[in-house]
Formats: C-alpha cells, structure tokens, sequence
C-alpha cells in the first residue's frame, strides 16, 4: 500500500469478492471561494493490465454512476471528470466497487495491481461560482500570492453507497481522517497554461481586427 | 468621415480593455495522483505426518511390515494461508511392480485406519472432508492415527513395495457453500 492509497478496502479479493471502498472528497480551503475536481485514471502498466482485466470496477460520485469497466481499463476515467463545484466544506463521496469473478484462477492468487488515480484542482476566487466548461470561466480574479489549496481526501469504508450530503460526507469524513488524509497543495503550481495561450490568442485576434478596421478607407466622394 | 472610421477601432479597444483588465480567466491548478493498490489472497495448507501423538516424530517408511500389525501414523492439515478453508483428502495404495505402478481398489479391504477424526465425513466419493471451517493457522484433528495392513494385502502381494498417498486440498470457504460438501472444489477459482 502506498502512502496515497485510497483503496484501502480493496486488499486480499477472493473469488466471488465485491467490495465496496467510499472515498470522501472535501474543500476545507477557506482562501479560495470554491474549487472544481476532476478526476481521470491514467493507464495501468503492461504488467498489472492481466490481473485487473480479470476484475470490474464501478465508481460513483454520490449515487451517479461515472464508470463501468474492466479494472485495467480508464473506462470514462479516460477524461478528466468534472466531480463538481465546491465552496468551502462542500464535499462528494465517491464509491469505487471492484468485484472478482467466481472463476478467478489460482494464479491470480497473492497479485496485485494498482489503478493512479489523478485529482485535478482548480481553485477561483470568486463571490459566486459559475458552472462552466473547464477553461471557460470568466469574471475571475487572479491571485497576486498563491496559497495551498486545502483539499482533502480521505477514505470511509463501507459495504453500501454512502449518502450523498454534505452533512453524512462530513460525518464520514471525521470519523476517517486519520486513515487517509491527502492535502493538494497550489504553492508551486502555475496558471494553466492552455488559458494562458487562449488569452494572448485572443488580444492578437482583436489586435489584428482593429489594426484592419483602422487601416480601411473609404473612397471618398 | 475619417471620426467614422476610428469610432468603432476604439470601441473595440475600449472592449479589450475592458476584458484585460476586469475579466481574467486566470485560475490556480494543481494535481495529485493517488496510486491504488488492488490485491487478492491465497488460499495454503500443509499436510503434516508424524508417528507420535506429540507430532515430535515425523513419519517414515515402513519395511517388512507384518500383517495385522499397528503401525502409528497421525496425518492431519494445518492452514498456512490467511483465509479460511474447507479440507478434503484423498487416500491412495499404489502396488509399485517392476513394470508399471497399480492402484488397488477397495482400499478398505485391505488396511483399517485406526481412530479417524469424528471431523473426518468419508463421502461416497472418495474424498474425506472436514466438516467445519479451517481458520488460518489452525489444524485439523487427526485424520486417523494409525494404520494397519490386512492379511489379505500381504497374501495378495507378496514382497510387494507399497506407495500410501494422501492427497490434501483446500478451496476457499468465502464465497463457496455452507460445508465442504457443498462446496465448489475445482483447481481453478471457486
């Protein structure tokens, strides 16, 4: 188990297993007005791709089911899921089931393969959060000083889907900080860079519109 | 009508403005990747076979045994795995001929088994199953402790070399039945 694991729950399967492991995701940021999550899976290793093609893992964010796949596949993990808006001490419950077959053969016995999960943060100050596409956000003022972005995520387990309140979430959430607790940290982290070229593409396009628009004469009578 | 021209110029630059200055798309980003370990069990036994009740003495080969005679020998299965299981043996007498190896049938002619285990169920099978679940680290009660060679075995075959095998196995008790019995016993998963 690594120091990042959340599958804590998901140790020692035997054939005919499904288990179910909650993951609590929480903004506890108060410099931030709110923050967006996404979450991908990166591709698993050649090596690992046998066993956990043997495996079916299903998450959900609340009661939504986001994926449905063989474990050694993204599923629609491959994009970058948008889990959602939260203003400080919002918080999402994420339920990963991964379930063995009964017919699972001895060699898979003693295996283990590991999934990466990437969390993806962006944190905005702004009075009032606006549910836009990644990348597309406006009326947002940019931090002078950047400062961590307290996200945290931390495990519950569980054998059912955890309620989907903020109020349940929070309550898991304390009773299982000290099993898992990661914090994202924004200090070394630059603007996203794909806005950075949006924008200067976008003060060159109306340059070059008003440059023309200036340039134009009209014949004259 | 050149301030004509110029109106809207400036009217796009008042725009630009505008954004540049009130309307930044900027935002902090960060990630953190998690990496996630899934892992399954095992199931292990061994099979133990001593000479003595206090299981100090392995057992060995017998030579010249003697009809009707009692030999001690206490076979029984420990779990070394860290999940449970159900148990089941199979005895064998394998008559070894300069040509070729034969199993004799009808073993119970031609040996008795001394004390089974009241654990030990022998099924209609073949097999003798264990009846309750084995936890890790435990071990099963003695399948028999001693065995003895009927007359009938030594006047069959005379001066004759004898293999006495137990096979042992184990299947997962999670996911599999309410007793050995029922159990699904394949080599390959529940």
């Amino acid at each position: 188990m690594t120091n990042t694991d959340l599958f804590n729950n998901l140790k020692n399967l035997m054939p005919g297993d499904t288990r179910t492991e909650t993951v609590v995701i929480q903004n506890t940021s108060p410099d931030y007005d709110y923050v967006k999550i996404y979450l991908h899976a990166e591709p698993v290793s050649a090596s690992a791709s046998d066993f956990l093609q043997q495996l079916t893992l299903s998450v959900y964010n609340g009661d939504e089911l986001l994926s449905s796949a063989p474990a050694n596949e993204p599923g629609a993990l491959s994009e970058h899921l948008n889990l959602g808006t939260f203003v400080y001490g919002d918080a999402t419950t994420l339920s990963v089931t991964v379930s063995a077959p009964a017919n699972l053969k001895n060699r898979y016995s003693d295996t283990s393969g590991e999934i990466v999960w990437v969390f993806t943060t962006e944190a905005y100050k702004d009075s009032q959060p606006v549910d836009a596409d990644p990348g597309l956000a406006v009326n947002v003022v940019p931090k002078t000083s950047s400062q961590p972005i307290s996200l945290v995520v931390s495990n519950s387990v569980s054998s059912s889907h955890a309620s989907s309140t903020s109020a349940q979430a929070a309550s898991d959430l304390s009773r299982s900080t000290a099993q898992s607790v990661l914090v994202l940290d924004l200090n070394t982290v630059p603007l996203n860079p794909w806005f950075i070229a949006f924008l200067v593409t976008l003060l060159l396009a109306i340059s070059a519109a008003c440059l023309a628009l200036i340039k134009h004469k009209k014949p004259t009578l | 009508m050149r301030h004509r021209t110029k109106a809207p110029a400036l009217l796009l630059f008042g725009i630009l403005l505008f954004l540049t200055m009130t309307g930044s798309v900027a935002y902090f980003v960060t990630t953190q990747p998690t990496h996630n370990l899934i892992t399954t069990s095992s199931v292990g036994i061994a099979l133990l076979d001593r000479a003595d009740p206090t299981g100090a003495v392995p057992f060995n080969s017998l030579e010249n045994i003697n009809p009707n005679t009692l030999y001690s020998k206490i076979p029984y299965i420990e779990n070394v795995g860290p999940e449970p299981v159900w148990i089941r043996a199979r005895l064998s007498l394998i008559r070894r001929d300069e040509d070729r190896d034969a199993e004799i049938p009808d073993l119970a002619s031609f040996i008795e088994l001394g004390e089974p285990g009241t654990h030990w169920l022998n099924s209609e099978d073949g097999f003798y199953y264990y009846a309750s679940a084995l936890a890790s680290s435990e071990t099963t009660e003695p399948l028999f402790t001693s065995i003895t060679f009927r007359e009938t075995l030594i006047e069959l075959y005379p001066n004759t070399e004898f293999t006495f095998t137990i096979d042992a196995y184990a299947t997962q008790v999670k996911n599999n039945g309410t007793s050995p019995t029922n159990a699904t016993w394949t080599e390959e998963g529940v």
